[in-house]
């Protein structure tokens, strides 16, 4: 009896399974842009619903509890920072939506996807960045970071 | 049996704090933009009008167009060109040297003969889109020698995207 409150909580926490975060890839190549695509005025990389830039698989916890998946920049500006070309031109938008879809990637935490039920899931992501003739002719990186929380 | 009671409360606690956020995962977008340029002109020929006994005896015409060659850049460069052939062509089919043809960018500098190999036209240490680069030109005419008509001669531009 004097140890059965310390006892119970053993099996709650070996039987707790959290929920996995799959990232795939994680070096997403943008296509190099082209002239037109400087005229355009942004370059992205998704094709008619059959390719997609990122996919994110959230493998359900045990027990299934609600989750939510956030996407975040970790920096203000792509590298190299001598370019000043901002975290703002970088656009995000699921796979299936349409192409006027696109939202901003910030440097706060945007939720991507919510499962009420805590199921698992496949996320494909599309991505786009804005490209213009004051973009120099640089190799641009930015890191992404997918954040999974149990509601 | 408190103690037990709150261990085990501070334990499910701890688990449940901790499990808010349950997974982070990194990916990094890499975006490579090479060094692009265009250019596009007018024309690449300069034409004049029909050459007058006037003209001829003043021994020069300005061409009424000037030829307006757009830049497109994402780094700093430079437009060159040349004329593509060693003479200009006259009515029927007269020749005359393509160092008559001047040119110049405004009004205020002097004009230069038509080079026949690459030269420099414009240099830019910035990028440029759509930057507008008009060339004036004239061509000098000689009464003794050369006779009324039109007189053409193609020219090449260049464009390179300095680092």
């Amino acid at each position: 009896m004097r140890n059965l409150f310390f006892l119970l909580s053993i099996p709650c926490f070996l039987y707790s399974a959290s929920p996995q975060l799959i990232i795939n890839p994680i070096s997403i190549h943008l296509p190099t842009p082209t002239e037109s695509d400087l005229d355009a005025g942004f370059v992205q990389d998704h094709d008619n619903n059959i390719y997609h830039a990122v996919k994110i698989e959230v493998i359900e916890g045990s027990p299934m509890r609600p989750w939510t998946l956030y996407l975040r920049a970790k920096n203000r500006f792509f590298s190299p920072t001598r370019a000043h070309k901002q975290v703002s031109d970088l656009n995000w938008k699921h796979n299936a939506e349409e192409n006027n879809s696109y939202r901003t990637v910030t440097t706060s935490k945007t939720a991507v996807f919510s499962s009420p039920s805590g199921e698992g899931r496949r996320i494909k992501l599309d991505l786009s960045v804005n490209v213009n003739w004051q973009d120099a002719n640089e190799l641009y990186s930015l890191p992404l970071e997918f954040i999974l929380e149990e509601n | 049996m408190f103690r037990s009671f709150f261990l085990s409360a501070f334990l499910l606690f701890s688990i449940t704090l901790e499990a808010r956020v349950v997974a982070r995962e990194e990916a990094v977008v890499y975006l490579d933009v090479p060094a692009l340029g265009r250019i596009r002109s007018s024309s690449s020929m300069v034409k004049t009008q029909a050459v007058t006994m006037e003209n001829l005896k003043n021994a020069y015409v300005e061409f009424e167009e000037t030829i307006e060659v757009s830049v497109w850049s994402n780094l700093s460069w430079r437009l060159s060109f040349h004329a593509d052939t060693p003479s200009v062509l006259g009515p029927d089919g007269t020749e005359k040297s393509a160092q008559d043809i001047k040119w110049r960018l405004n009004s205020s500098e002097p004009y230069k003969s038509v080079p026949l190999h690459k030269t420099t036209l414009k240099t830019s240490p910035s990028n440029a889109e759509k930057e507008k680069v008009q060339l004036y030109g004239k061509i000098l005419l000689n009464p003794e020698k050369d006779t009324p008509g039109v007189y053409s001669i193609n020219l090449r531009f260049f464009l390179e995207t300095l680092m």
